[in-house]
């Protein structure tokens, strides 16, 4: 049957497996990342990143944040930390080191907190 | 390259949003969805305001909608008349459009969201069939609500993980898009096959 409609209807016949293998292809690709979701920790600090996103996303008080990124309340906040790093001539790396390291130190305390109750 | 599109997103806010919505509602390979997750997770953080994002992405993808309505609708005829031709591809195209025009609402509305990889050849199509305005614009703007709705909401609660949710999200949308073209072409070969028989 499939070599009868692979005469008749080459370009169809084609497109169907095509499209099967995609589903495959796709689906297995889907299933990876889902995986790599449930499973990995923490996403690392990056450049796209605003200050209120980090403060937010790993639970950094305002003050850290804001201390490292040289930022005020209002002026800054919707920039994310590369155009911050650019328009105050930091390296961007360095940047994202100094608040990995706070994150760090956060975690350490917190984790001395719960268990010290 | 996401890192790079994603922090557009808090300096650009609603107006990136629907430029995103609107350029991907007629084909152009725009990654709307990350742009979607990425709002809804900056109006989490507080950068942007979540209502304006909101009705932002969907004015833009229920605009490019009807752009793309209405590209089919104009460049459609010649494309369809020179299928038409053809003596295979006009049987071919006679199915399609039998098929959609049975199903107008139903293949509109779903493909803005279920299957929203096909959104945009659905409009073109919707178009060049002269499909009846007044139902397109109903299940276009009815299913971009769910559509913007879902994205920006997924954005929001999962905040902290949107590059893997992008991921993840788009080659789920895209097995899906895959499995329904599968679905369809697999049909009509099982049909015609019986036909010659």
């Amino acid at each position: 049957m499939i070599g009868r409609l692979w005469r008749r209807h080459p370009v169809l016949t084609l497109a169907f497996g095509l499209a099967l293998l995609a589903v495959g292809f796709f689906g297995a690709r889907a299933l990876t990342f889902a995986v790599t979701l449930a499973w990995r920790a923490e996403q690392p600090v990056a450049g796209w990143m605003t200050p209120r996103y980090v403060q937010r996303t790993y639970d950094l008080p305002r003050e850290v944040v804001a201390g490292i990124l040289h930022v005020d309340e209002e002026g800054e906040a919707r920039m994310p930390i590369d155009a911050l790093a650019r328009a105050q001539g930091r390296p961007l790396d360095e940047i994202l080191a100094e608040i990995e390291a706070a994150v760090a130190a956060q975690d350490a305390q917190d984790k001395a907190q719960d268990a010290g109750k | 390259m996401t890192e790079t599109l994603l922090a557009l997103v808090p300096e650009w806010g609603a107006l990136l949003v629907a430029l995103a919505n609107f350029l991907a509602c007629m084909a152009l390979p725009i990654p709307a969805s990350l742009f979607m997750l990425a709002g809804g997770a900056f109006a989490a953080s507080g950068d942007l305001p979540l209502g304006l994002v909101w009705a932002a992405a969907l004015a833009g993808s229920v605009l490019g909608d009807q752009a793309g309505f209405l590209l089919g609708r104009t460049a459609g005829a010649p494309v369809l008349g020179w299928m038409r031709k053809r003596p295979r591809s006009g049987k071919l195209l006679g199915r399609a459009m039998d098929w959609l025009q049975e199903r107008q609402r139903p293949a509109v509305f779903y493909s803005r969201w279920l299957v929203s990889a096909l959104g945009p050849y659905v409009n073109l199509a919707a178009g060049a069939a002269r499909l009846p305005w007044p139902g397109f614009a109903l299940a276009s703007a009815s299913g971009e609500a769910i559509w913007v709705t879902v994205y920006l909401g997924l954005g929001y609660w999962f905040s902290a993980d949107i590059q893997a949710l992008g991921s993840t999200l788009g080659n789920l949308g895209l097995a899906t898009a895959a499995g329904v073209v599968a679905l369809l072409l697999g049909r009509t070969l099982w049909k015609m096959a019986q036909e010659r028989d």
